[in-house]
């Protein structure tokens, strides 16, 4: 129906390469539990690409 | 391979905090003060000022373009003495066009000289300088004249400079910022200058204020006066002298993270000059008496790992390795077991001890940027800090302190890939 307006929407399960790649988180469990606690903290976060990528993560 | 119980990644920051990734609880962040504003290198390659009791994390340019992990800059106290740190006075020969010109700041405030016709001495000049051991610098970028000399009014010293191939005479010193902009330095050891110069100069090996022909321009951005025998940070000024505080980094972990008997403490570090002082990471007590140390000292490009037990007698280990450079980033790793001691450095085992004790239960119970004790601050490039509560083995330290790739170590170490 035209001009209809959803109030919720569901981007699937996004894949790392192929459907939905722009919307694939990258960074693995112990990088996001990181992220959200210095953010929870109020810190700020840069570079979390190198955490990411660190030997043991 | 094991996991670290603590480890430290440049990323994570806030106001007189950084954030260690691991542990979890946060019990390893570290607590940080610098009781001024300071400068850094940010993820755009620009300059950027931090406030009061910010760490910085400082990326690394390699030939003036951001490559790789930030590592957090921790430096010493030092002054700019030059009151206003980007203004030039022009002499007769040449005119001064200021704002004229993106700065290394990312903002029009860089200033254009450009020579009036003639042969004639054709300068800039600052008020302002330092005294005895002391250390120059502007930022400097080429228009249509490529070739400067920085030096001291009423003093011998002197140096070219090449804005167009980054080529410099005998006692200068220049870093690539990117976008043609160079960081162009000179030390002094001697004397007590007026002011500072930046001149036209013809050739680099142009004499101290020789005339020039020139017709030229060239653009400059940041003069810095201070009596280090390195150049740090920017120090902006207006109006008066500025003093960027020492920093200090400690408080990470608790006895419960640290292991009394066994471990590994690693750390992936640079110093900021090879300048034959004091510069320690320690896991301690909070004191000199019990201590496992990866530090910088003062014989010429050494780094030494030692594991302290005064209540034992004192060292345990005093383990060195002579480095060709420890400006740039090593990997650096210290082994502690009763009787198995052993440094590892950029994947290779560089020396190692069989005869010594460790600690008593609940001895060790902080990690911190200093010797224990808040002295002998560690001063440098920090990209990783991490620590293990087992003594890893061989394997696993020659993989710790390895390079992953080529492009790893050149990146690491700051090195051009042609």
């Amino acid at each position: 129906m035209a001009n209809e307006i959803y109030y919720t929407s569901w981007w699937g399960s996004p894949e790392k390469i192929g459907w939905g790649s722009i919307y694939f988180d990258f960074n693995n469990p112990l990088t996001r539990e990181y992220e959200a606690r210095v953010i929870a903290d109020g810190g700020t976060i840069e570079a979390i690409g190198c955490v990411n990528n660190a030997d043991f993560n | 391979m094991a996991t670290p119980s603590l480890a430290m990644i440049p990323s994570g920051y806030k106001a007189s905090k950084v954030y260690s990734v691991l542990p979890e609880s946060g019990v390893g962040d570290f607590d940080f003060t610098r009781a001024t504003t300071a400068t850094r290198v940010n993820s755009s390659g620009l300059i950027e000022e931090m406030a009061i009791n910010v760490p910085r994390l400082e990326y690394p340019l390699i030939d003036g373009v951001v490559n790789g992990c930030p590592s957090l800059l921790l430096e010493p106290q030092a002054t700019n003495v030059i009151i206003n740190s980007n203004v030039f006075t022009p002499n007769s020969n040449v005119i001064l066009n200021t704002d004229n010109s993106i700065s290394p700041d990312g903002t029009l405030n860089a200033s254009k000289v450009t020579a009036n016709s003639g042969t004639s001495l054709k300068l800039v000049d600052t008020n302002g300088a330092s005294s005895g051991t002391y250390r120059f610098s502007v930022f400097a970028k080429k228009n249509t004249h490529n070739i400067i000399q920085l030096g001291g009014g009423g003093i011998v010293g002197h140096a070219n400079f090449n804005l167009e191939t980054g080529e410099y005479s005998s006692g200068g010193f220049m870093e690539n910022y990117g976008n043609g902009w160079y960081r162009c330095s000179l030390q002094f050891s001697a004397g007590t200058p007026t002011s500072h110069y930046v001149s036209f100069s013809d050739s680099l090996s142009a004499n101290r204020l020789s005339t020039s022909v020139s017709t030229g321009s060239f653009f400059l951005f940041g003069m810095q006066s201070e009596t280090t025998s390195y150049t740090t940070s920017y120090i902006p000024t207006n109006g008066s002298a500025v003093t960027r505080n020492a920093e200090t980094c400690n408080g990470a972990g608790d006895a419960d993270t640290f292991n009394d008997s066994e471990g590994v403490l690693m750390a992936e570090i640079s110093a900021l000059a090879n300048d034959l002082t004091n510069r320690t990471i320690a896991l301690s007590d909070g004191t000199t008496s019990n201590t496992v140390r990866i530090q910088y000292l003062t014989v010429s490009n050494s780094i030494w790992a030692t594991v302290t037990n005064i209540g034992a007698g004192g060292n345990q280990a005093i383990l060195q390795y002579t480095s060709s450079d420890i400006t740039t980033n090593s990997k650096v790793s210290i082994k502690y077991k009763e009787n198995d001691f052993s440094l590892w450095v950029d994947g290779f085992e560089v020396a190692t001890d069989t005869s010594g004790v460790t600690f008593s239960a609940n001895t060790l119970n902080t990690l911190q940027f200093d010797r224990g004790n808040g002295n002998e601050n560690f001063y440098g490039n920090t990209k990783q800090l991490q620590y293990y509560n087992s003594a890893l083995t061989d394997s696993e330290l020659e993989t710790l302190t390895s390079w992953t790739s080529f492009s790893d170590m050149a990146n690491g170490q700051q090195y051009s890939i042609i």
